[in-house]
């Protein structure tokens, strides 16, 4: 991504479906005789799930853009997300990743799938460009490798749709990115803050780390000076830095700390300020990193004055109301 | 015994724990928030400033997990290596560490707080442990040393086998890293409860491998030689090694693995002090804990990020391992 980051892969790849509807149901049952976990599309919506995520940044991508057209989840969500996100989600079968970490995909299973197209997201590097070569050849199917940078969404998107054939309702989502990203990138300074990730909050983000672009692209500044992208600090550390506020997106450790006077207490002897972030159905800032942080983008542009854009990008995103997404929470 | 040879005999313990003493000052006086000594003694006696007493507060329950972890690793390791007649014997040899790995590994699946990861790696430590000693209680194979071995082997295989299983399932973006970083291991984690509630079944494994003894040192003989001396052999090494492995989970379920120095500090103490069980292990734990002391301080001495302690207690264990290798080849 950014500066030849680190951020993950969207990748994309694809093929022509010259078969016919049944040929689709054929391959599809043949992929999901071989995902024994896996619970299947239902048959209405079989013949036109025909395009394959290679991971999870993907995925979200082709969500938003052309849900009815996502064959499965490269990595099947959590309950709470799928509880959360409209019904075709929890139907839709684990396919596996093609790229990054996690369960690999059976690349039989997804070749008897017979994608018309598979779609990566992110990484345009030369590494993740010779591995779609190596696995478009491997599946015969058409792939497509979309740019991941968060800049980039709206481009994105005008991408995603026009290969899905969505080009109206992707113009509209990218026009409003486009929007959004605007003004993000005009926010006023904010304050500097920690971002904490995991049970004990100690993994972190530094400074220009994938996981904080969101929240340093909109002014704020991140404590955590390192050579790294992800690592771990202490506690101790963290008191040092001396943030103004602690972000997470993890609800236990903000419960775990909203009283813990090692964590909120201010060497000026003030006491710091603790930001929980929505984290369903996806992260506002991170995980994965894809089109879910438009969310982090629009609220952290104008914290005050975003309910009506945040509602819009939630409903376009995820199909979702706004009302079961979420809000930022400042914990007292 | 006269008192010369008595004071003699105890030199080499007072001179480990000394040093142990010093670098705990030092690991005290020394950190991100620069604190003057002078007032880190105030605030030790309830006199200190607000920022003094964070620092004791963060820097005290690290302190205590290193020098905890570190002895329980050095005195169990001197255990399995005298009961094995074997140098090459470490706390991981029935797989205990394995088995913590994939306690915490799951109790982080299931997206459990600190303390119950902590918890469920203890038990997992104990259950893998236990699986090992069973299996071997069930064979008939000379003294069983063996048997013991082999059943180690066998269950901390499926120990990892399970492990990988939940790192493949595990989500890339939160439990992933925080699993990869929770088996590298830290003593930065633990809190002052945490480090105490571990010090428990540490202190009662290493109080029934002292009082053992003598009796270890026949047992290191052969079962024969003990049973001719009036010792229940089996019943004696069940006891050590249960001890053994209730120290080395206790330590992995607080700090992760961490390794080489249930290896390491039994060979240091033995060019030190010799065979003998009862100078053998409190050394051992003394050394232990200066080795895992070091390892912390170095973990957070190249910058802001962590290194895990799992990593360096390889970087270092393994050149200074070769080099008390080496030292001790040239003295025979």
């Amino acid at each position: 991504m950014h500066g030849g980051g680190t951020m993950r892969v969207i990748r994309s790849m694809g093929r022509h479906m010259t078969t016919t509807r049944r040929s689709a149901l054929i391959g599809l049952g043949g992929a999901l005789a071989l995902s024994a976990c896996s619970r299947g599309p239902s048959r209405d919506d079989a013949g036109r799930r025909d395009v394959v995520a290679a991971g999870s940044p993907a995925a979200l991508l082709v969500w938003a853009v052309a849900r009815e057209r996502l064959a499965g989840w490269p990595r099947r969500p959590g309950q709470a997300t799928l509880s959360a996100l409209p019904a075709p989600a929890a139907g839709l079968p684990e396919l596996g990743s093609l790229t990054g970490n996690g369960r690999q995909a059976n690349l039989e299973a997804l070749a008897a799938l017979r994608p018309r197209l598979i779609i990566d997201y992110g990484d345009t590097d030369p590494e993740y460009q010779a591995l779609a070569q190596r696995l478009k050849t491997r599946l015969g199917a058409d792939w497509r490798l979309i740019d991941g940078a968060l800049g980039r969404i709206p481009d994105a998107i005008r991408e995603a749709g026009d290969l899905l054939e969505a080009g109206r309702k992707a113009d509209a989502l990218a026009d409003q990115a486009a929007e959004v990203l605007e003004h993000w990138r005009r926010a006023p300074p904010g304050p500097s803050f920690y971002y904490a990730r995991g049970t004990d909050g100690l993994e972190t983000g530094f400074r220009g780390a994938l996981a904080t672009e969101v929240l340093e692209g909109a002014a704020w500044t991140n404590v955590a000076e390192g050579s790294r992208d992800i690592g771990r600090v202490t506690r101790e550390q963290v008191a040092a830095w001396d943030p103004e506020v602690l972000v997470t997106l993890d609800r236990g450790f903000a419960m775990a700390v909203r009283h813990d006077p090692v964590w909120r207490w201010r060497r000026n002897g003030e006491r710091r300020r603790l930001l929980l972030l929505p984290d369903l159905p996806f992260g506002w800032v991170d995980r994965p990193p894809s089109v879910n942080r438009l969310l982090g983008c629009a609220w952290l542009a104008d914290p005050e004055g975003s309910t009506m854009t945040l509602g819009a990008l939630s409903r376009r995103l995820y199909g979702m109301a706004l009302v079961e997404v979420g809000q930022p929470r400042w914990i007292l | 015994m006269d008192p010369v040879s008595r004071l003699k005999s105890t030199l080499p313990t007072l001179a480990a724990t000394l040093l142990v003493v010093a670098c705990v000052i030092a690991v005290l006086a020394t950190g991100p928030l620069a604190i003057p000594p002078a007032d880190l003694l105030s605030a030790a006696f309830g006199r200190g400033g607000p920022e003094a007493e964070l620092v004791l507060t963060l820097r005290g329950p690290r302190l205590l997990a290193a020098l905890t972890c570190g002895a329980a690793l050095g005195g169990a390791g001197a255990g399995f290596q005298i009961l094995f007649r074997n140098p090459l014997a470490a706390p991981d040899l029935l797989g205990v560490s394995s088995g913590a790995g994939l306690g915490a590994a799951l109790a982080l699946l299931l997206g459990a707080g600190t303390v119950l990861v902590q918890s469920a790696a203890f038990a997992g430590g104990l259950a893998i442990g236990g699986l090992a000693l069973g299996c071997a209680a069930l064979t008939r194979s000379g003294d069983g040393r063996l048997a013991l071995i082999l059943c180690g082997v066998v269950a901390g295989a499926l120990a990892s086998a399970g492990l990988g299983l939940v790192v493949i399932v595990a989500e890339p973006y939160s439990q992933l890293p925080a699993i990869t970083y929770w088996l590298l291991g830290s003593f930065t984690r633990a809190t002052l409860a945490e480090a105490l509630f571990a010090l428990g079944p540490i202190c009662l494994g290493g109080a029934v491998l002292l009082w053992l003894g003598f009796r270890l040192d026949v047992l290191s003989l052969g079962d024969e030689q003990a049973r001719s001396l009036g010792l229940p052999a089996r019943r004696l090494r069940l006891t050590a090694l249960a001890a053994a492995a209730l120290m080395t989970s206790a330590a992995v379920a607080l700090a992760g693995v961490v390794g080489w120095i249930g290896l390491l500090a039994p060979h240091a103490a033995r060019l030190i002090v010799g065979e003998r069980a009862g100078r053998l292990i409190p050394v051992s734990m003394a050394i232990g804990a200066l080795f895992a002391l070091v390892i912390d301080r170095l973990a957070t001495a190249f910058g802001p990020a962590e290194i895990p302690v799992g990593l360096l207690s390889a970087a270092v264990g393994a050149p200074a391992f070769l080099f008390l290798f080496v030292t001790a080849s040239r003295r025979s």
